[in-house]
């Protein structure tokens, strides 16, 4: 499963996810992209999982782009641990995704095909979102 | 030039007044180019919409603001990354006599044989090539046929596209614009490992840190003399 290799601090704090996203909004590399509407935390696991749908409907046809990574470590305590003695053991790790993340891309399918296999993606995730299309690029240079 | 006409009016509305104009139905936009100004204008969403949604970076477009016209190009297009509404136009208004670049989209049209006869997947690479040219001579798009892509690992590249006249491309002529691959192999099941082993990854040693460690190191000596030296007493 995606977890980083190294990292500065072995613990983080929970953090707020206030607003929404300013980077990661545009579909970069595919043609149909799945958008998340809500804030919320994506753990390894569950981007694993839709993955693993996403490989399995479109069989062997087109690419995928994953646009998110779980570098969030979450802490827990240890079962029937009296409070304090310091902050729990990792745990997992998430993604802290807001309001027009871009959550995967694929390219290189048909978009019925595509259309289905974000839809059963997107039930791994706890969170509403929405599939996307390529509208036409710009691009004028002096 | 195209046959695509936009028309917009000179517009007084800046900065937080763009919410009020928005709501009313229209969109901001701005006009610049060599020789010209920065023109703020506003362009009515209704109509305009749909054109902008269609429109490439290397479409002219006849653009008439208040009795003047202006032969411009589509530069960038802000959205809402939520709801994809327009928010804002650049349009770049582009000099008659002096050569300019602009990234032409490539559109892949016909059935590549390494597709149809063996299951071969098409790579898109580039999804436009950036050329120069004299604005009469620009093209919306360049059509890239995929019928000599017979086996599997061929590609196409630029120097294999034949430009329409008047055109030069500016990027390298070996940069590939499609190749098909073959199809991946099946992914294997792996039962799932007894959940991630976070204390595997590795923390980036800080100075201070290492500062406190030999501070550590140093400590325990004095009381390992102590030791030695109540066992010298018994």
């Amino acid at each position: 499963m995606l977890m980083p290799k190294r990292v500065k601090w072995r613990k983080q704090m929970r953090g707020r996810m206030s607003g929404h996203e300013t980077r990661g909004t545009e579909l970069d590399f595919g043609e149909y992209g799945l958008q998340a509407l809500e804030p919320g935390w994506l753990t390894q696991r569950q981007i694993e999982a839709a993955r693993r749908a996403l490989v399995h409907s479109m069989k062997r046809r087109g690419k995928i782009w994953l646009r998110i990574f779980p570098d969030k470590p979450i802490t827990i305590k240890a079962a029937e641990t009296r409070m304090g003695k310091g902050k729990g053991a990792v745990d997992h790790w998430v993604a802290v995704v807001k309001p027009g993340r871009i959550i995967f891309e694929v390219g290189g399918l048909p978009e019925d095909a595509a259309r289905e296999a974000l839809r059963l993606a997107a039930f791994k995730f706890g969170l509403k979102t929405k599939m996307i299309a390529k509208i036409e690029a710009t691009g004028a240079k002096e | 030039m195209s046959d695509i006409e936009l028309k917009g009016k000179v517009r007084s509305a800046v900065g937080k007044g763009l919410f009020a104009l928005r709501t009313s139905g229209k969109i901001p936009a701005v006009v610049y180019g060599p020789g010209l100004d920065a023109l703020p204008i506003e362009l009515e969403a209704k109509t305009t919409v749909q054109t902008l949604n269609r429109l490439t970076g290397s479409t002219l477009v006849k653009l008439s603001v208040d009795q003047k016209t202006y032969s411009v190009l589509l530069r960038d297009i802000q959205r809402d990354s939520i709801r994809r509404t327009i928010l804002h136009a650049d349009f770049y208004a582009v000099p008659t006599d002096r050569v300019i670049r602009v990234r032409v989209p490539l559109h892949l049209a016909g059935i590549s044989a390494a597709v149809r006869d063996f299951s071969g997947i098409l790579v898109p690479v580039l999804s436009d090539l950036e050329v120069e040219c004299l604005p009469k001579d620009l093209v919306s798009g360049i059509t890239v046929d995929l019928a000599p892509l017979e086996k599997i690992g061929d590609s196409i590249t630029i120097k294999d596209i034949t430009l329409p006249p008047g055109i030069r491309a500016l990027m390298d002529a070996d940069d590939t614009i499609v190749t098909v691959t073959a199809q991946m192999a099946e992914e294997e099941v792996v039962a799932p490992v007894a959940a991630a082993v976070p204390g595997e990854v590795e923390v980036i040693e800080k100075g201070k840190k290492l500062e406190e460690g030999e501070e550590e190191e140093g400590a325990p000596a004095p009381a390992k003399d102590a030791k030695e030296s109540k066992e010298a007493k018994k």
